[in-house]
């Protein structure tokens, strides 16, 4: 175990991964951000290296989407306490039920301005950094 | 028994006389009366001595008894005595005294006879007395008995003057009936004929007493040729011919015969007689005759005209024959023929007679035929002899080898159309009769009937043949069954359909045969047609011709009624086969589009937020470095910034719509008084800037996707805010419910500006928005989006046309 919670950003989107890392550095620039393009580089970084304190993830990605990434990580016996958090553009809520179906631990929406952005930044150290207890 | 010589002459005489066997007469009756009282006896009587017999012309005394036999008459004797014969008693006389009359009933004992002479001596009998008793008779007794017998004679010679007088009236009475006949009709020919008797009394001949002079022109004779002459002297062939009975039979039954004949032999012009033969006494009768050949004609040719009437429509080339050759007949002319006249040529349509060069088809110049006269004034025309100078000449006459000439118009449609005519290469003695001008125009209206007939014939056939030729070019397909599915006629794009090329393979097929599978429904739909008497359009299904491509047709089926009522059934196919294919491609290629817009609008959601994101991440950074834009630079940046978030609700909205058609919808019963609610909360903040007042008012339960009627009320509701223009808006929502036309009704209303009426249609176009609301914020795709989700709930939405006190949404769902 680090001493410096890292955190998983699984995007396909850059720019997207861009305001979210910004936002999150902007909250505690001491975060370590790791990132993944898509579920299946999220499974092989997991495989690879160290295992990050939060999974933000996106749903709507190519090869494998956010929704089968959760499944995944929710089978792994050493992935499936993970904190993961959806961040995505869909407002549907089937989308919604089908991320906490897989026991997601959060949904977000991605905001349209970067105060939503800041505030989703700060509420994650706050909250899930600071107030959270953790599993090991 | 032995008369004397003069006994037949007796007879004879005593017929002449005609008084056997004649009724009672007063006169007689008279004289015997007086002799009874003169000399007192019981009997007295008038006995005519016939050749057997003696008769009684007056009986006195010896009721019941009319004759006896002459073997026992005591005026046997008498007769034959010169003077009154006396019989005292007859039991004294030996030629008496075993007579029957003497030793039996009535036993005479009496007997004085005086006989009654002629003028020409001959004794016919007596005036006798008869007594029961003996008596003396005197002399004196003798003179008064044969004064009273002269009296007798008297009578008898009167009576015979009288029968001669009686027979010399009839025969001036029967010639004045000849004169008469003559008088009264010259044109018929008369005679008076007696009978010639053969032993039997039968008539065998009769003898001509006298004869008019109409005669000579139906026989030949004079009547001094036949006066004196037996008919059958004259006229040998009579004898063969039945009608010759009613000679005899007139005279033997003394009843008028009349009867028709024709007689073409012994020298008689051959005719058609009406023949009369009335009898004028026992022995004569008068047998008057006239002519009726020209009724006879006409009326055969009217009855073989009937017969040819029925041919005209079938073929009309025979008819036209047939009519010429009746006519020919009839009229007694050699050729016929018919015409059609037009434009001054003379077409010749049919002819009859023997060849003169010419034929059928031929057209002459109008003014080288005769039909010229009937073509100037459309009349008739007869001419009975071209060379007779009351003939007005006509340049025609040396054109034809003919001497005479009938032509009547024919008009078909009451329009002159040609001739039918008549000629012989001979004169005519006498001009045309009146029936052979009757017959004339008979032929030539049914020459026209006939032309008409066919006229519209061909006219039929003509149509029929373009009808058949429009229904093989329709694309449709057409059949026509009865109510049996038989299938009468098909089409040629019906008959190309099952594989078939000739109508005759269809015609009377039942049409299980053609389509097996489909056959029973054909029917059922067919008879629900035929009972309701409504058509039927566009029945969509699919078919499996036996022998045939399978695909999709549309149907209209018509229901038809025969003139006898017999049902039919004309079903109109059009194969929508390549209909129903692009019909599937076109659904396949608006999902794809929906699907297309669908990820279109997903993936432009994203670059649309991050180009937000980045303009706003310019002004950050200007303010951290400190930088002030320019003031134009700063305006332009402002309004990259209000395209893009009005770019990114369009498409938000886009997704939206296009979301719709992607997703299945989970229906539930829904209480829409809760929709509202919740649709209202989120609202809130559009109300409160409104400063709108929402009443909402009882609603019912429908069936629906409640968050789909969510958003419809939040669209309808946040619309009225949006459009308000008021200070004091109020929003109703409320509710009907109509259970006759299964309907309930949600209205959304308020009292702001209202929607104009030429914007109601539009309004729900995506991305139109009312001109006069310019800068209010939303992409105009709400209401489309509105009217989607009220269609995926088979529900109407609409604005209330007549509510004009603001905006009035209808929402009406059916239930």
């Amino acid at each position: 175990m680090t001493a410096t919670p890292s955190l998983l950003i699984v995007d396909d989107d850059s720019f997207d991964t861009r305001f979210i890392s910004n936002a999150i550095r902007k909250a505690d620039d001491s975060i370590q951000l790791e990132f993944a393009r898509d579920g299946a580089d999220a499974i092989k970084r997991l495989e690879d290296g160290p295992r990050p304190k939060i999974i933000l993830t996106d749903l709507n990605m190519p090869r494998m989407n956010g929704h089968e990434l959760i499944r995944r990580l929710r089978d792994h016996k050493d992935w499936k306490r993970i904190p993961t958090i959806v961040l995505s553009t869909s407002t549907d809520q089937k989308d919604v039920d089908l991320s906490y179906e897989f026991h997601a631990n959060a949904y977000l929406s991605k905001p349209d301005n970067l105060s939503g952005y800041d505030e989703i930044g700060a509420f994650i150290k706050s909250f899930w950094l600071e107030h959270v207890r953790l599993p090991s | 028994m032995v008369h004397p010589p003069s006994e037949a002459e007796r007879l004879r005489a005593l017929r002449e006389a005609e008084l056997l066997d004649t009724a009672p007469d007063p006169r007689f009756d008279n004289i015997t009366a007086l002799a009874r009282d003169i000399f007192g006896v019981p009997v007295s009587l008038i006995s005519l001595v016939d050749e057997h017999r003696q008769w009684f012309k007056s009986n006195q005394g010896l009721e019941g008894v009319t004759e006896t036999e002459r073997g026992v008459a005591f005026c046997d004797y008498a007769i034959r005595s010169t003077g009154v014969f006396v019989v005292e008693d007859a039991l004294q006389d030996e030629r008496f005294a075993s007579n029957p009359l003497v030793t039996g009933e009535p036993e005479i004992r009496f007997y004085a006879g005086s006989p009654i002479i002629t003028a020409e001596g001959y004794a016919l009998g007596t005036l006798c007395l008869i007594d029961y008793e003996s008596r003396e008779f005197t002399s004196n007794d003798r003179q008064r008995l044969a004064s009273l017998a002269n009296v007798v004679t008297g009578l008898i010679e009167n009576h015979k003057i009288a029968r001669s007088a009686q027979s010399l009236s009839q025969t001036i009475a029967e010639s004045a009936l000849i004169n008469q006949m003559i008088l009264d009709s010259s044109d018929a020919g008369v005679l008076l004929l007696e009978a010639i008797r053969d032993e039997n009394g039968e008539p065998t001949d009769f003898m001509i007493l006298a004869a008019n002079a109409a005669n000579v022109y139906f026989n030949g004779s004079t009547p001094d040729e036949l006066i004196g002459n037996t008919m059958l002297n004259r006229f040998p062939a009579l004898r063969e011919q039945e009608h010759f009975a009613d000679y005899a039979n007139a005279l033997n039954d003394q009843t008028p015969i009349r009867r028709e004949v024709f007689y073409d032999s012994d020298g008689v012009k051959p005719h058609w007689f009406d023949v009369s033969f009335r009898p004028a006494s026992k022995d004569r009768l008068t047998v008057t005759f006239h002519t009726v050949t020209g009724k006879r004609l006409f009326q055969n040719a009217l009855e073989q005209i009937v017969e040819t009437v029925p041919i005209a429509a079938s073929d009309p080339q025979r008819f036209r024959q047939q009519m010429l050759k009746i006519g020919a007949q009839a009229l007694g002319l050699s050729h016929g023929f018919a015409s059609r006249i037009a434009n001054n040529q003379y077409e010749v349509l049919e002819l009859h007679g023997t060849d003169i060069g010419l034929t059928q088809g031929d057209v002459l110049s109008l003014e080288d035929t005769l039909c010229d006269l009937v073509a100037e004034d459309h009349q008739l025309v007869a001419l009975a002899d071209f060379q007779d100078e009351d003939c007005v000449p006509h340049p025609a006459f040396d054109k034809a080898p003919f001497r005479s000439y009938i032509g009547a118009p024919i008009f078909v449609q009451e329009q002159f159309f040609g001739a039918v005519s008549f000629s012989d290469m001979a004169a005519r003695t006498e001009p045309f009769e009146d029936w052979q001008i009757h017959l004339m125009h008979i032929i030539a209206s049914h020459m026209g009937q006939a032309i008409e007939l066919q006229n519209a014939f061909f006219e039929n056939r003509a149509l029929a043949r373009e009808l058949r030729a429009v229904l093989d070019n329709v694309p449709a397909r057409i059949w026509y069954k009865d109510d049996k599915n038989t299938v009468l006629r098909a089409n040629k794009a019906a008959l190309e359909s099952v594989n078939l090329s000739d109508p005759a393979e269809v015609e009377g097929k039942a049409t299980e045969d053609l389509f097996p599978e489909m056959a029973a429904k054909y029917l059922a739909d067919d008879l629900k047609v035929i009972e309701s008497g409504k058509a039927r359009r566009n029945i969509i299904e699919s078919y499996a011709p036996k022998d045939g491509k399978q695909g999709w047709i549309s149907t209209d089926k018509i229901p038809m009624t025969s003139r006898d009522g017999q049902r039919f059934i004309l079903a109109v196919a059009t194969d929508i086969s390549e209909l129903k294919e692009n019909e599937a491609k076109l659904a396949r290629l608006n999902e794809s589009l929906a699907d297309f817009a669908f990820v279109a609008a997903h993936d432009l959601q994203a670059p649309l937020r991050q180009a937000s994101l980045f303009s706003e991440l310019v002004r950050v950074d200007l303010e951290a470095n400190n930088v002030a834009l320019p003031e134009d630079a700063n305006e332009y940046l402002t309004e990259i910034e209000t395209g893009l978030k009005r770019m990114r609700e369009m498409v938000r909205n886009l997704f939206d719509l296009f979301r719709l058609d992607s997703e299945k919808i989970e229906m539930e019963p829904c209480e829409l008084s809760r929709v509202v609610a919740i649709a209202s909360s989120q609202l809130e903040h559009h109300l409160s800037d409104a400063n709108a007042h929402l009443i909402i008012e009882d609603l019912p339960q429908v069936t629906g996707n409640s968050s789909l009627l969510t958003q419809l009320f939040q669209n309808l509701i946040g619309n009225a805010c949006k459009y308000a223009e008021t200070d004091e808006l109020t929003i109703r929502v409320w509710a009907t419910s109509n259970i006759a036309d299964r309907t309930i009704k949600i209205f959304v209303e308020d009292n702001g500006v209202g929607i104009p009426d030429e914007a109601r249609a539009m309004i729900f176009e995506p991305f139109k928005r009312l001109q006069h609301n310019d800068g209010i914020p939303g992409a105009g795709i709400g209401l489309s989006l509105s009217r989607k989700i009220c269609a995926l709930h088979n529900a109407d939405l609409y604005v209330d046309p007549d509510f004009n006190s603001g905006a009035r949404f209808v929402v009406s769902f059916r239930i």
